[in-house]
């Protein structure tokens, strides 16, 4: 596991796995079954500065939920993803698109911020 | 929804006692708790008949179609190979006699390679019936949720998938908040479909090096899924050396061990008499209960 | 000369393996016999019998690689992809998941510009070995996390076609159940015997494995494993309906359980019946 290096990144587009549709809400420990995925925008130093809501279509699927849910993630081409365990499909999927893992637990705008500061570790 | 609980039992060798465990486990558990019952074991399901429930007491049977087959337009075919050529899992073979391919249901995957190559447009990808699905009331407080393969059909692993995604709308219908799945042998496309989408697995061995063996093998595949698990030792008293030897190995590993149980002919006798252990002598509750506790510790 | 006879059975844990280890050592007194384990899942048959098993090969499964030269990312292959292996995001190359991939080459078929070339996966192992003069051994394991089983049955039986001809019997030990691997490893086999128990569970579960066999049009009998612990009866009702017969009732002991435990492959009479029903001549149905 290596320390992140977006630390110099201008705006970051961060996906988080969400219990809910509000950033007060907690991240969701189902990566590929959450109801819905929050798509931030932040910067280090500046906080979130936009939150968009998609719902997750794959929140019912028993199978293969970790590969639509990289899908639909991956079409937003963001720069890191927050979640709280992730399965190997799903891993494969964002790996591939360079998108970075970040596992974190409860409130995500907390885990945000946590992320812009470098206080996150990279999954690998 | 993201409430619900998803507790799978596997056990890697078969007739280690993975159906004697989730029995008489979802048993005790609905005594405490609203919960949902999966048989995951499409082949050769048995969970049903652990607690006495057999095919015809279903009532809502429903084909499903989850895999499709190759199917021939004769009045279409040139007769070119070109079918013959690319079909990477030996489906198609020819009549020499008529010049035209035959294809083979039971090694067809359903990929589209054959559909794709064919210049004339013969071939056509079609959805057929591989098995049911349908859900029953069992006497013990709770809802089971089952399913039979067609003999000879492929699809095993997309079949328990259905019957995991229909025993989480039960459990959204009924309030239940765990669904308890009992998983077929092996570590195979049915099993892996068992375990994907679980919060915690429990893992069921026997001190034999076979049932180690297969342990170890099933451990590893619910690693690759990065999904937290535990181990219950049955029948430990009729090795203690191996017993041991399989403690030491979770010890070392850092696996929790959920319990042990003994080798007890009751067991045989309640699978028998299609009841739950639990249930045909009260007294095997402790050792139950003890488990139930260690699992909710890990879940 | 090597006649593929399946050992085979719908409930795992009735005694299969127990059974083919020990009636290949049986028949091995008189016969050349090739014990093969298609129990590629979870292989067994070298633990009970303690063979050291030595790796004849890696399979491979065929997997898709995109020539981001030639690729034009205009999402065909994932279009045309029916197993989720192929993600494409607009704008991006796709990117193949190799745990979903089961080696179709539909994609390579598809893709209008040539731009996927092959590359493999490791998706098993084949081993072979010895137990004893006149017992051959020869077995595959899937790797973890594999879900195309398959292959690797096709694998097994293809090295195996090299040398059967060497042996009297080439004994298929089967997964449990009725899925692709079972029905892979039953394919080619000239006659079969499905083991079960004498239980509601096993009474279930062997009327599928029958039905597969009747199916496959592999003609077969039973064995009872473990008998005496239920009834018999349930399984004569199996005998009747499906026109075949049970031809040795293996007993059920705590002493046979622990001497498995221990790695000691069981013997006695009724293996030597089994055995003897094997050498009698062509099984009627």
């Amino acid at each position: 596991m290596t320390k992140k290096n977006v630390t110099n990144q201008e705006k970051m587009k961060i996906v988080v796995s969400s219990t809910g549709k509000d950033i007060e809400d907690e991240v969701d420990s189902r990566f590929g079954r959450c109801p819905y995925f929050l798509v931030v925008e932040a910067k280090k130093g500046e906080g979130i500065s936009d939150v968009k809501v998609i719902e997750n279509t794959t929140s019912e699927q028993m199978g293969g939920a970790g590969i639509t849910a990289g899908q639909i993630i991956s079409n937003e081409k963001p720069d890191a993803v927050i979640t709280v365990n992730i399965g190997p499909k799903a891993l494969q999927v964002l790996g591939k698109f360079g998108i970075e893992i970040y596992f974190a637990k409860g409130n995500i705008r907390q885990a945000v911020e946590d992320l812009i500061e470098g206080k996150l570790e990279k999954v690998s | 929804m993201s409430d619900i609980k998803y507790l799978t039992i596997l056990s890697g060798k078969g007739g280690t006692g993975k159906t004697t465990v989730s029995s008489n486990l979802a048993v005790l558990f609905a005594r405490k708790r609203k919960i949902v019952g999966a048989d995951c074991d499409a082949d050769a399901p048995n969970f049903g008949l652990s607690f006495g429930i057999k095919e015809n007491d279903f009532s809502d049977w429903q084909e499903v179609q989850t895999n499709e087959k190759a199917v021939l337009d004769e009045s279409k075919c040139a007769g070119c190979k070109k079918c013959l050529e690319v079909c990477n899992f030996g489906a198609i073979s020819w009549n020499e006699k008529i010049n035209k391919p035959e294809f083979n249901s039971m090694l067809c995957e359903g990929c589209g390679a054959c559909e794709l190559v064919c210049p004339n447009g013969a071939i056509k990808l079609v959805k057929i019936n591989n098995g049911k699905i349908a859900s029953v009331k069992t006497d013990y407080g709770f809802s089971l949720a089952s399913g039979q393969l067609n003999i000879g059909a492929t699809g095993s692993g997309k079949v328990v998938t259905l019957i995991k995604e229909k025993a989480s709308k039960m459990a959204q219908n009924e309030g239940a908040n765990l669904v308890l799945s009992d998983s077929a042998a092996g570590v195979g496309c049915p099993v892996i479909a068992s375990i994907q989408g679980s919060d915690f697995i429990v893992a069921v061995t026997e001190p034999t090096p076979s049932g180690f063996s297969d342990l170890e093998r099933v451990l590893g595949t619910v690693e690759h899924f990065r999904i937290p698990y535990g181990v219950i030792i049955n029948r430990y008293d009729l090795n203690f050396q191996f017993t041991k030897k399989i403690e030491d190995f979770l010890k070392k590993n850092k696996i929790p061990l959920l319990g042990k149980l003994p080798y007890d002919k009751k067991f045989i006798k309640s699978l028998i008499n299609m009841k739950p252990a639990v249930i045909e002598y009260p007294e095997l509750t402790e050792k139950f209960e003890k488990i139930l506790k260690k699992i909710k510790d890990n879940i | 000369m090597g006649k593929r006879i399946a050992i085979t059975g719908g409930k795992g844990g009735t005694g299969k393996s127990t059974i083919a280890t020990a009636v290949a050592v049986e028949l091995a007194e008189n016969n050349r016999v090739l014990l093969v384990d298609a129990d590629v899942d979870c292989p067994n048959d070298h633990l009970i019998l303690g063979i050291k098993r030595n790796k004849v090969k890696d399979i491979f499964q065929p997997i898709p690689k995109i020539n981001k030269k030639k690729c034009k990312k205009c999402g065909r292959c994932a279009e045309v992809c029916r197993e989720s292996a192929i993600v494409q995001v607009k704008g991006e190359f796709p990117v193949i998941i190799p745990d979903q991939c089961i080696g179709c080459s539909a994609c390579m078929i598809a893709c209008p510009f040539g731009a996927i070339e092959k590359d493999k996966k490791k998706i098993g192992i084949v081993y072979n070995g010895t137990f004893k003069k006149n017992l051959d051994y020869f077995s595959a394991e899937t790797e973890l996390g594999v879900e195309e089983e398959s292959p690797i049955i096709n694998a097994l039986k293809k090295e195996i076609e090299g040398v059967e001809k060497e042996y009297d019997y080439v004994l298929f030990d089967t997964s449990p159940g009725t899925h692709c691997n079972v029905i892979s490893a039953l394919q080619g086999c000239e006659e079969a015997y499905s083991v079960t128990e004498p239980t509601p569970l096993g009474e279930h579960d062997g009327e599928l494995s029958l039905k597969l066999l009747d199916k496959l049009k592999i003609s077969f009998k039973i064995i009872l494993n473990k008998s005496g612990i239920g009834d018999r009866k349930i399984i004569e009702n199996l005998e009747k309906k499906y026109k075949t017969e049970i031809i040795t009732d293996v007993p059920y002991s705590k002493s046979i359980i622990e001497n498995y435990s221990k790695g000691i492959p069981i013997e006695g009479r009724s293996i030597k019946k089994f055995a003897e029903e094997l050498t009698r001549g062509e099984v009627e149905k």
